[in-house]
Parts: C-alpha cells; structure tokens; sequence
C-alpha cells in the first residue's frame, strides 16, 4: 500500500520534472534526426539492416546514460536537502523509499528510451521493411543496462548532498571518465576494462551486428598496437547484474545510515 | 542524550520525559541544542550516546514504530515542489494512511494559498503553513515543532499560536524556540537548553518569573556620572543614557534602585525582559 503509493508520487515527481519533459522530445528527435536525413537523400543509406541498427545503437548507449543520468541523479540526494525534512521523517523504511525511488525514475527513463526504441523499429521497418532478428535480446538488454546504470547513478546520489552536484558528476563520471580510462586500459594497457559498465554496453551494439565480433581484435597505428575488446553476451550481463546488485547495495547501506545534518 | 559532531559536543546528556498531553516548550539561544533534540526524535539524527523513545519505542532501532505517532516540522521544510498544495495535504495523509483530510477547513482555518498552487511558488510562510496543515491531515499524536514561527508575519505567528493551542489539548506538542514570549503564551511546561545541557525547566508561570522580572530598565536624560559609585548591582549600558539593572526582584530593593538613581537624572523606567543570553548568564552564574 505505502509502496505503491511512494511509487506513483515519485513517478508523478519525475514524469512532472522539467528534465523530463526536455529530454524526451529532444531525444526523439534526434534518434530521428540521423533516418529522416537518409530518407531526404542528405546522407547515404546504410547497406543493411544490420549496419543501420548498429549506428543507431551506438548513440542509444549514450542515451541511456544521459536518460538514467538526468533523471535518477537526484533520487536520493533530494533527501538531503529541505525536502528530507519530510520524507525521512515519515514512518516509512528507507530501503522502501530507495526502492520506489529506483523503480520510479527506471519507469521514466523506461517511458523515453522505448519511445526512442519505437522510432528506430519505426524506420527500420520503413527504410528496410525489417528489423534486425536480436530485436527482443537487444532492447531486454538495453532495459537491463539502463537498470544498471539507473543503480550506479543512484550510488552517486548517495553520496552527494546537493541534487545538481550530483547529476553534473554522473554525467562526467560516465560519459567522460569512464569512457577514457576504458581507452587507456583497453588500447594501450592490452587490459580488457571488465570493471567498468560503458564497456558492457557493447554488447547491445554488437548483437545487432550480422555476425558478432570477436572478443579481442587488434589495429595498428603506426609502429603501435592498439587492442580492442568486445565483451561476450554473458560478460556484458554479468557486468550489468553487477552493477546493479553492487551499486544498489552500497546506495543502500549509505542511504539508510546517513544522517540529515 | 549525548551528541557529539566531530570534537563539538551538541548535546550533553539531555534527558526528559513527557507523558501527558499539552504543549512542551523547548527554549534556548540559536546553537543550544535545540534542533539536534528534535532530530534525534525523528530519526534524523543518531544520538552519539544515550536513546529516544517515542511511545516506548526507541527512536533508532524502530524509526517505522516510533515515527507512526509523531509529525514534525523541523528546520525549513519544503513541501513538495511539484506538487500543489492540494495534492501534497492529500499525499501527506495517504502516506500515514490517514483519512481523507477536510482540505477546506484546513485552508480556512490555516488561511492557506490557493489549494492548486505549485508548493514550489509559495513564499516562506505559505510553505510553512501548508506544512503545517499536512501534519494535521496526518494526525500524529506527538507534534514535534522545530522553530515553527520563524520566517512568518505576526498574523501567521497568531494563526500558528491558535492552532497549537487546539493541537495541544488532545496530543503532545513539543515546540522548541528561542522566544521566550512564544513559548510562554502557547506553553504548559517549559525545558531551557543552553550548551547541550538542560539548565532549568518547570511550569511557565514558575519559570517564565526568573526571566522577566528581575531587570529593569532605566533611561536618563543625559549620560550618568559617577553611577559605580551609587549602585552596588549588576548593570549593563545599552546606549549612552540607557541602563539595565539586574536585582532580586523584590519590590524593596526596586525601589531603592529607583531612589539611588532618581538624582543621577532618572527620566524613565521599565521592567525589562531579558535576552535569552543574559538570562542564561544569570541562571548559570
């Protein structure tokens, strides 16, 4: 009862934020962006299904991040500024509270990524008449490492007083330092970054892929080597789970012990 | 209980218990303690040492049992900013599982804004009454009211008053303060906290006398000479030709005061209250 009622209130809470009603139009638009300028001749039509899906994954990941990011990054940090004062005193768990927090903000984040879903499948089926076979895998997998990502953002959000903070370094932690220290284990180190979860969303690219690449592959630049890794099916999830279960377990743990100083 | 932030001690072995109904004052300066009390009470904070318990239960180890019977207002608040006022009363009574409130009477008896407005347009006192009337839609029956007129005009302070005093008769208001004339118009019983520690507590009426009759206030018409020499009391100038006296209370030595200064150029004289800090200094010694 309590449940669903924290569940729908903050569901309410982020389906009203501004966040949300700017990201989801915006992101539409540009997963649309990419087939109507193929459809209007301005930029060549990929060969296949497959290529197409795969360039369009590729900025899904990023979306995901951005999505889980914006919403989720003050799930629990807001706890810690005025709006605490109620919500930590009502004769609520907290661990409940985490939880339709966390179920909340993957809703909406759920709400703007199957829209961008929809519109991929949309022009696939438009400018092929198809979609890739993985479909069903490759979004089960995308709901799962926007899971994930949902979970890590709201161990940021614990540990963070200020909701703003607390979402500018998700942002930076995902989408800039992650992705880096990924390039210099990976390229240079030959260290495949098996700890960091942007490197699990390789496998949803790679699935939609006609055949799916092999786990290390290597480029020369110049005299150098450079090493590629692509996590298997089974890695990416597991990175996933973990995150999920780690991440959410340590927001946990700080979420019910801190203090409202 | 005892409360220590790093090497600050906030509260030093604060203890109390209440168990009737009616309105408990919780007086002292800004830093006494106040506000780490009534955290502690709502599970806000954890007390370094020692316990809260609310109905017997103990505040930290069963915050969901403990929590059912109390609403509180603590620091400043903020209701929900993207709720209106309307919706945050109603969800404020759903999540206690409280019946459905009777959000006109609340509005009309708390003069609150328009029932459709976004809690996140509302001024500081507007907030602070629509946070108000969402613990009475809640109906707890303990009230823990941290500082609740700070930030508010005299008419809303009057409207708060009024509602605590119909608060109070059937459950157990714990109101902290550092006006003493607050506590004192809406209070049965007082706590005075000063430095972690509670100094003095008895009935309003028993305490409420060692703080507002034992200073008075003189002016004169120029600045006094020589008035070391005239008054053997405690005095302090405020201003050029103004003092305060502190002395007994009694009416002989009042008027000796008076008598002694009356050649010095006495233009006028008032019993004065005393600020909370000077009033402490002078029940710590």
């Amino acid at each position: 009862m309590v449940f669903g009622v924290l569940y729908s209130e903050n569901l309410k809470f982020y389906t009203r934020t501004r966040r949300f009603q700017v990201i989801l139009p915006v992101l539409a638009l540009l997963s649309a962006l990419e087939p109507a300028l193929i459809i209007a001749g301005v930029i060549p039509k990929p060969s296949d299904v497959y290529s197409f899906t795969q360039g369009a994954l590729s900025q899904f990941s990023l979306y995901v991040l951005l999505v889980c990011a914006v919403l989720a990054g003050d799930a629990i940090s807001r706890d810690f500024s005025r709006e605490g004062y109620f919500t930590l005193t009502q004769p609520i768990r907290r661990s409940e509270i985490m939880l339709a927090r966390f179920l909340s903000a993957f809703t909406a984040a759920l709400i703007v990524l199957l829209v961008i879903v929809a519109i991929g499948v949309g022009f696939s089926e438009y400018l092929y008449g198809s979609v890739v076979p993985n479909i069903v895998e490759i979004t089960l997998l995308g709901l799962l490492y926007a899971a994930s990502i949902t979970a890590f953002v709201m161990l940021f959000s614990s540990l963070s007083k200020s909701p703003a903070l607390s979402i500018v370094t998700t942002i930076l932690v995902l989408i800039v330092a992650m992705p880096l220290v990924a390039s210099i284990v990976e390229f240079l180190s030959k260290v495949e970054p098996w700890f960091l979860i942007t490197y699990a969303s390789g496998v949803i690219t790679n699935l939609a892929g006609k055949t799916y690449p092999p786990h290390l592959t290597t480029e020369r630049l110049g005299s150098r080597t450079l090493y590629i890794y692509s996590p298997g099916v089974l890695e990416g999830v597991l990175i996933m789970v973990g995150y999920l279960v780690v991440s959410g377990l340590i927001a946990w743990a700080v979420y019910t012990r801190r203090e409202l100083k | 209980m005892t409360k220590k932030f790093g090497s600050t001690l906030a509260l030093d072995g604060v203890g109390f218990k209440i168990d009737r109904v009616g309105c408990y004052g919780y007086l002292g300066p800004n830093g006494a303690g106040k506000t780490t009390t009534m955290k502690i009470f709502t599970n806000l904070l954890r007390p370094t040492r020692g316990h809260a318990y609310v109905n017997g239960v103990d505040v930290q180890r069963e915050p969901v049992r403990a929590l059912r019977s109390v609403g509180s207002l603590v620091e400043d608040p903020e209701p929900y900013g993207y709720l209106s006022v309307r919706e945050f009363i109603e969800y404020a009574s759903k999540i206690r599982g409280a019946p459905r409130p009777d959000i006109e009477y609340l509005k009309e008896k708390l003069d609150l804004p328009d029932l459709g407005k976004k809690c996140s347009n509302l001024s500081k006192g507007q907030r602070r009454r629509v946070f108000l009337a969402a613990l009475v839609a809640q109906n707890p029956e303990i009230l823990i009211l941290d500082e609740p007129s700070s930030g508010l005009d005299p008419k809303e302070a009057q409207i708060l008053r009024d509602l605590i005093k119909d608060l109070k008769r059937e459950r157990v208001v714990l109101l902290s303060s550092h006006l003493l004339y607050e506590v004192s118009i809406v209070c049965d019983y007082l706590y005075f906290i000063y430095k972690g520690r509670i100094v003095e507590q008895g009935s309003v009426e028993e305490v409420s006398k060692k703080f507002t009759s034992k200073a008075l206030r003189v002016e004169f018409y120029s600045k006094p000479e020589r008035i070391d020499g005239v008054l053997n009391l405690g005095f302090e100038f405020e201003g050029e030709r103004t003092i305060v006296v502190y002395y007994d209370g009694s009416d002989e030595q009042r008027r000796k005061i008076l008598d002694s200064l009356y050649p010095l150029g006495l233009r006028s004289f008032s019993d004065a209250e005393l600020g909370l800090e000077e009033a402490y200094r002078k029940v710590i010694g």
